[in-house]
């Protein structure tokens, strides 16, 4: 399995994640998705902490990050992310149902890389993924690991 | 020329002679106008006395010697009359001719009396009418002013009312108001009143009195009102006295609470408009974000299905799956548009110029790019820059444009004619005219109600939010929208927008929706 360019998912809802996985698969994309279920998870991913602990090195190529969940929710998630040196350099995109404006306007204030309306349109939201994958995992490099945390 | 009395008989002013038999005349008496002259020429036979800047000479004689004749209608009582008189050196001759007739053998006796003193004679007569005639409107103001004027002395007691202030204490005349200030006061100010008043005599200047305090006063019956007090001190002959100008503030009173109590209101009104607005607020974040997820996971799992089963399953089966993912696409639509309709009812207007032509070019280049195989007839008349949002106004023309080419779709040769338009007193806009299909009249009403729609949605597509949108533009901008149309022979509409926008619509939500 290709570690050195896993995409993270946080997405608290299985037929969410089932329906990313599929049209992932369905357009090919080969890299590994690592599917968390919230907010915290993916912190300790990102931290190497609780179940994490011994996760093999090295930052995700992106994370497809879900806005609404329950607890730690997508922007505070994003906020961490963006505050930390070391995970900074991660792609962000934000996953959410809404196109509400309050949504969008804080997911950028807090320095998303990218924010994608989950359309319910099937062929468009798939669309959507398998270009933000093909983006980030297939044409460019990812950024340059950060170190790893102490 | 006085009498015993201090009547004039010869003054400078006509107005002032004679006022002990003309009663208009009655007040002008020096005993009256100018005590303090008076208290010296009346009680001493002859005598110069330097008074207010003149030098007054006076001396009694005997009217029989004055006139040389009997004393006529003149008051036969009158013992003596008095010539007084201010010496000054030039006008000797001047007041010999204004004391002629009667007078002469008077201008004599008094020239002759004076001319050792070097001084000659002129009558302070028209100097002390001017001095009347200032006293008489001082105290005609005193009297009749709106305000109650009161005059009080150092000892707190009320040395002159006037009618007003009898009025507003409820002293009727008989009671005049001659009597102690305390009584004026409710009992719970009088104590601390007294030493008040001490200190503006110690002070005194002119001032509002206890400003920033409520004053009550307190009339006769023992009723309290509120009054406002401005206080100026006067020296007198007696003494300092303050005069007192007092104002009942009642009606002002109950007009401030009836503000106040009306702001209060408001502002409840506005918290609970506020709350309302959060709620929808949440209702429309929560309809967008919750409502979305199952339609999203509905269409996604069929078109999944679709794709993994699409050769287990026959024609009709792959229909279903087909009419499951479109409704769920029209649904997703709807739930867009309404989310739309309830965002334009609450975000706030940014008002500014609005160049309707720009507006209509803007969509004529979109709608030539969605509909580029259609040939459509525009004529397009220069209209008006109006007053609005501009981003709200945008989707006003549009959506109308975009109903005029959709509407004439049917039609072999489409027209569509776009003009100014004019409402009522500055309102101004833009009609759009097609030869589409229309609507029957009856059910105009209809046509801007939100999922109204006159047409079904095989026939022209379409969510029938549209309009509803338009018009809830425009009634937040204090803005109208009509229709008129015939079934197949096209439709026209026209909105107008007024010159400025209220205020209050710039905000605050629709009053329906």
């Amino acid at each position: 399995m290709n570690t050195t360019k896993r995409i993270l998912l946080v997405e608290d809802s299985p037929l969410d994640v089932e329906m990313t996985l599929s049209a992932l698969a369905h357009h090919n994309v080969s890299n590994e998705v690592l599917v968390v279920n919230d907010g915290e998870e993916a912190l300790d991913y990102l931290y190497y902490r609780g179940k994490f602990q011994r996760r093999a090195d090295g930052n995700p190529v992106v994370i497809l990050l879900d806005l609404k969940m329950p607890k730690m929710d997508g922007l505070e998630v994003l906020r961490v992310i963006k505050q930390d040196d070391r995970l900074r350099t991660i792609p962000v995109v934000m996953l959410t149902s809404s196109r509400e404006e309050q949504d969008l306007v804080r997911s950028y204030q807090l320095g998303t890389n990218g924010y994608i309306v989950k359309p319910v349109d099937f062929q468009a939201f798939t669309e959507a993924v398998r270009q933000l994958g093909a983006y980030w995992t297939i044409h460019n490099e990812p950024p340059p690991d950060g170190a790893r945390g102490a | 020329m006085l009498n015993a009395d201090g009547y004039w008989l010869k003054a400078g002013d006509d107005a002032h002679e004679w006022g002990f038999q003309i009663k208009e005349h009655a007040g002008h008496r020096l005993s009256l106008t100018d005590p303090a002259l008076w208290a010296r020429i009346s009680t001493e036979e002859q005598g110069q006395l330097l008074h207010r800047g003149g030098l007054f000479t006076w001396r009694r004689i005997d009217p029989v010697l004055a006139t040389g004749e009997s004393s006529g209608g003149i008051d036969a009582t009158d013992a003596y009359w008095i010539a007084a008189s201010e010496l000054t050196p030039v006008e000797l001759d001047g007041e010999f001719a204004m004391l002629r007739g009667t007078f002469f053998t008077l201008g004599c006796f008094l020239a002759a009396a004076f001319a050792g003193s070097g001084w000659l004679l002129r009558v302070r007569i028209r100097t002390q009418g001017e001095l009347d005639f200032s006293r008489d409107m001082l105290a005609l103001m005193f009297e009749n002013a709106p305000d109650a004027n009161l005059l009080v002395n150092q000892a707190g007691r009320i040395v002159r009312a006037n009618a007003k202030a009898e009025v507003m204490f409820g002293w009727p005349k008989a009671e005049r108001l001659d009597r102690d200030l305390a009584i004026l006061l409710p009992e719970r100010f009088r104590q601390r009143h007294a030493g008040h008043l001490k200190a503006y005599f110690a002070n005194p200047s002119p001032r509002a009195m206890g400003a920033g305090l409520e004053l009550s006063g307190l009339r006769k019956d023992g009723s309290e009102f509120p009054l406002d007090i401005m206080l100026s001190p006067m020296r007198t002959t007696r003494g300092m006295r303050v005069l007192a100008v007092i104002r009942d503030i009642t009606e002002r009173k109950a007009a401030e609470q009836a503000i106040q109590r009306l702001n209060k209101d408001l502002v409840r009104q506005n918290s609970r408009l506020a709350a309302t607005n959060a709620e929808l607020e949440a209702f429309s974040y929560s309809v967008s974000h919750d409502l979305r997820a199952p339609l999203r996971h509905i269409g996604g799992f069929a078109e999944i299905l679709s794709r993994h089963a699409a050769d287990r399953l026959d024609e009709t089966g792959r229909r279903h799956l087909k009419v499951i993912t479109d409704s769920t696409v029209r649904m997703g639509q709807l739930i867009d548009d309404l989310l739309q309709f309830s965002r334009y009812g609450r975000t706030q207007l940014s008002i500014g110029d609005v160049s309707l032509d720009a507006l209509v070019a803007e969509s004529r280049l979109r709608l030539a790019q969605t509909y580029p195989h259609r040939d459509i007839v525009w004529n397009i008349s220069p209209l008006p820059v109006v007053r609005g949002d501009t981003a709200l106004i945008r989707q006003v023309v549009a959506n109308l444009l975009d109903n005029a080419v959709k509407y004439t779709g049917k039609q072999s040769s489409a027209v569509i004619d776009i003009l100014p338009a004019h409402g009522e007193g500055d309102e101004a806009g833009m009609t759009v005219h097609d030869n589409g299909a229309g609507f029957d009249m009856r059910y105009v009403e209809k046509l801007f109600g939100v999922f109204q729609r006159l047409h079904s949605s095989h026939e022209f597509e379409g969510s029938g939010v549209g309009l509803a949108n338009v018009r809830r533009i425009l009634t937040r901008h204090g803005g109208r929208i009509w229709a008129e149309a015939r079934v197949n022979e096209g439709a026209t509409f026209t909105f107008v927008l007024p010159a400025e926008i209220p205020p209050s619509d710039q905000s605050s939500p629709p009053s329906q929706p």
